[in-house]
């Protein structure tokens, strides 16, 4: 092979190699996609300081960033949640380390809530506080999931007292994704795809 | 090393700083400068115009309200939205997939599937080196195409372009290290592990 640092030549070569046989033709998205993105991500004024109510609509990370925001969202969804949590906590008062937590973002079209990972002498337990996750059809179902999305492990149809714990000797971080799905009565043990709510741990 | 890439590459670091910062002009900044290539990757995913259209709307909108999830010091803002676009072609293909359960053959159940992630894996490479790559100064990505698309030495890119050779070897030093820094944060930029993992049946693990 070529002369001296031949090593970041073949590294560019095993990186281009593919656009060699395979050239990338880039796809023109949309005119409108952009404004649909906006539109979005971007609700308009009104909406955003609809009442409380209403606003539990748009409980986000972007929450986070925008205080007055997050007052009323927060208000509305701490209402929701506080039930629920409220039996989780004192059903479990000697509760353990928090191992990170997390707001779960809203996929489908009802649900929010959000999402704790517990070690209790050395167990692991996900708390999921979720509240309107009830399906019209079928059941509910809660999974960890991870960073590539390629692999699942369901904790289960969801339960009442939010507490699920986790396999032992699963490594929590390896799969950072919570997720809860709507899923048919049919005996077939995979992934819906129909996703209510998702949050993402960092551990 | 993920902070000088930064720096170096002065759009895509101005859009990750202003995205961390949560400016709203850093989403049509975003799609500016990656929404071809995030269509493009929901497009070959799913051969279909308007699901390729949800797809980067759903990436789009969802990455934005994820923010707070994106570390630039841990990758590119580029490789990011293509893992969450996965996610979501993932989704459409879960959706799709879902037909009755075939006779008896579980471990084959994820047969068409199981290659899918891995196929995701490559196409988000190709099409985030082809994206970095135009991106680059025209000298060095002259000198950086010479040597993807040839197998000419540093000595006959020099003696081709004209470029003397300290130059071309450093141009395709920096082109290299642009290159690895737009794939941090891509299934590349991980170890290998997440690739050989999509073999197994999803459902299967939770028996592991």
């Amino acid at each position: 092979m070529p002369e001296q640092p031949a090593d970041e030549l073949e590294e560019l070569r095993s990186l281009g190699q593919t656009l060699r046989t395979d050239p990338v033709v880039w796809e023109t998205p949309p005119p409108d996609l952009w404004s649909r993105i906006a539109a979005e991500a971007f609700p308009p004024a009104d909406e955003r300081d609809a009442p409380a109510d209403d606003s539990a609509r748009v409980v986000s990370l972007e929450s986070r960033r925008r205080p007055r925001m997050l007052w009323m969202v927060g208000a509305a969804a701490a209402l929701l949640i506080a039930v629920a949590a409220r039996v989780v906590m004192t059903r479990s008062s000697d509760d353990g380390t928090v191992l990170a937590s997390t707001e779960l973002e809203r996929l489908g079209d009802t649900g929010q809530g959000s999402a704790t990972i517990v070690d209790r002498n050395g167990s692991l337990q996900l708390r999921l506080d979720a509240t309107d996750v009830e399906p019209t059809d079928g059941f509910t179902e809660v999974w960890l999931i991870n960073a590539g999305v390629t692999e699942l492990i369901s904790l289960g149809p969801i339960r009442s007292d939010g507490t699920y714990d986790l396999p032992a000797g699963l490594d929590p971080a390896a799969f950072p994704i919570v997720d809860v799905s709507f899923e048919p009565l049919d005996g077939n043990p995979q992934h819906s795809g129909d996703s209510v709510l998702r949050g993402q741990f960092t551990f | 090393m993920q902070r000088e890439a930064v720096e170096r590459d002065e759009a895509d670091g101005a859009v990750g700083v202003r995205w961390v910062a949560g400016d709203p002009d850093a989403l049509r900044l975003a799609y500016e400068r990656f929404g071809a290539l995030v269509f493009t990757f929901c497009a070959r995913s799913l051969a279909d115009r308007d699901a390729a259209a949800d797809c980067a709307q759903e990436t789009f909108v969802s990455a934005w309200k994820s923010r707070d999830n994106f570390d630039p010091t841990r990758g590119n803002l580029g490789a990011w939205l293509l893992g969450i676009a996965r996610y979501r072609v993932m989704d459409a293909y879960r959706r799709s997939a879902r037909t009755p359960v075939p006779g008896g053959d579980l471990p084959g159940l994820d047969a068409a599937s199981a290659s899918e992630p891995a196929r995701e894996d490559q196409l988000s490479d190709r099409l985030l080196v082809a994206h970095a790559l135009e991106h680059l100064q025209p000298r060095v990505r002259k000198v950086v195409e010479l040597a993807f698309y040839s197998d000419l030495t540093h000595a006959e890119i020099s003696a081709r372009t004209g470029i003397p050779l300290g130059t071309v070897k450093s141009d395709l030093r920096r082109g290299l290290e642009r290159l690895r820094s737009e794939l941090a944060g891509s299934q590349r930029g991980r170890a290998g592990s997440d690739r050989t993992a999509t073999e197994s049946n999803e459902k299967g693990r939770q028996d592991a």
